[in-house]
């Protein structure tokens, strides 16, 4: 697009370090900063930095269920000074478990490991309900809210008996998912997870959207709001392509034999 | 006497706003400069925020930086 950083373009970056506790003070701080934009990914930090700002445009490189959360007025006309990418991830919340249930056809019991403070990961939760109803699957749900509740939630869980597990991405269980794929592992439980990069990073399974792909695409929506657009009148994307990763070294790991067909659907499998 | 220091004085004074050609050129440079600087003022360099949960390293932030 042209822009070279420091040249023709300057970039101010707060990182919370896997921190949700420091987004606020993050959020306030940027915009004390009078950014003529800013790029975020996740509904919670969307939500901190609207609840600051209504003047300055903000792109979500990544947001879920964003017209649920209240972030814009509709997909199609966001309305206010947000907009960016959907990755829709209650719709495919069923899919996974789905899928999960193809590949490990023996399962009954399945844990759900999510962060309540995710403000979509509650329609995430709900959805894979409804999906274990159909598929007849017992579901336990295992809640984590910090980096501290982690290592009791799995430690409980490790007791709770799984067969599988389904791991909804968004806060804690994106910033520790090398610690859950470890307990994955350790307890041989088939998991599938909604961040592509956890099955690059051990987990047996993945299914959603390419989180590099929306955030180049994010990168449009800054090119067009500093060429004058306005947010409000920019609508949402949700992503066309999903992609399905399964991770061969980690079923070997755990004894479990992927059934072909499922295979076949990979989009990636890792060997 | 007092007529010719007069005309010698309305004549220095002349001489002191009359319009030479250098005086010509420093005054067109010095409007147009003007006229330019407030029609076309300097470029803005737009500033960007990025605020992540994250540290910075993820894929995501690493290919929107390179777009």
């Amino acid at each position: 697009m042209g822009y070279i950083e420091g040249k023709n373009i300057l970039i101010e970056y707060r990182f919370a370090n896997g921190k949700p506790e420091r987004v606020s003070d993050l959020a306030t701080d940027l915009v004390a900063k009078k950014v003529d934009v800013i790029v975020t990914s996740g509904t919670a930090q969307g939500q901190a930095i609207q609840q600051r700002t209504t003047i300055i445009p903000i792109v979500l490189a990544i947001s879920g269920d964003a017209v649920g959360t209240g972030l814009v007025a509709s997909l199609a006309r966001p309305g206010g000074n947000v907009t960016g990418l959907s990755m829709m991830s209650p719709d495919l919340a069923g899919k996974r478990l789905e899928l999960l249930k193809e590949a490990a056809p023996k399962i009954a019991r399945v844990g759900v490991l999510w962060d309540t403070l995710v403000p979509d990961n509650t329609l995430d939760f709900k959805t894979t309900q409804l999906a274990a109803r159909v598929l007849r699957l017992k579901l336990l749900s295992i809640e984590v809210q910090s980096a501290e509740d982690l290592e009791g939630a799995l430690s409980t869980a490790a007791k709770q008996r799984l067969d599988a597990l389904v791991v909804i991405g968004g806060g804690i269980t994106n910033i520790h998912q090398k610690k859950i794929v470890a307990f994955e592992i350790k307890n041989r439980l088939p998991a599938i997870h909604e961040t592509l990069r956890s099955a690059e990073a051990g987990g047996l399974m993945a299914y959603g959207v390419n989180f590099a792909d929306l955030f180049r695409r994010a990168a449009t929506y800054v090119d067009k709001i500093l060429k004058g657009a306005k947010p409000a009148d920019l609508p949402v994307e949700q992503p066309k392509k999903f992609e399905f990763i399964i991770n061969l070294k980690t079923a070997k790991q755990i004894g479990l034999t992927i059934p072909p067909n499922v295979l076949a659907r990979a989009d990636k499998v890792i060997k | 006497m007092q007529e010719r220091i007069f005309n010698s004085d309305y004549t220095e004074r002349a001489r002191a706003v009359m319009l030479t050609p250098v005086r010509i050129i420093t005054l067109v440079f010095g409007v147009l400069s003007l006229f330019l600087s407030e029609a076309q003022p300097a470029a803005k360099v737009p500033r960007v925020g990025v605020l992540l949960l994250g540290s910075g390293k993820e894929p995501g932030i690493q290919a929107f930086l390179k777009v």
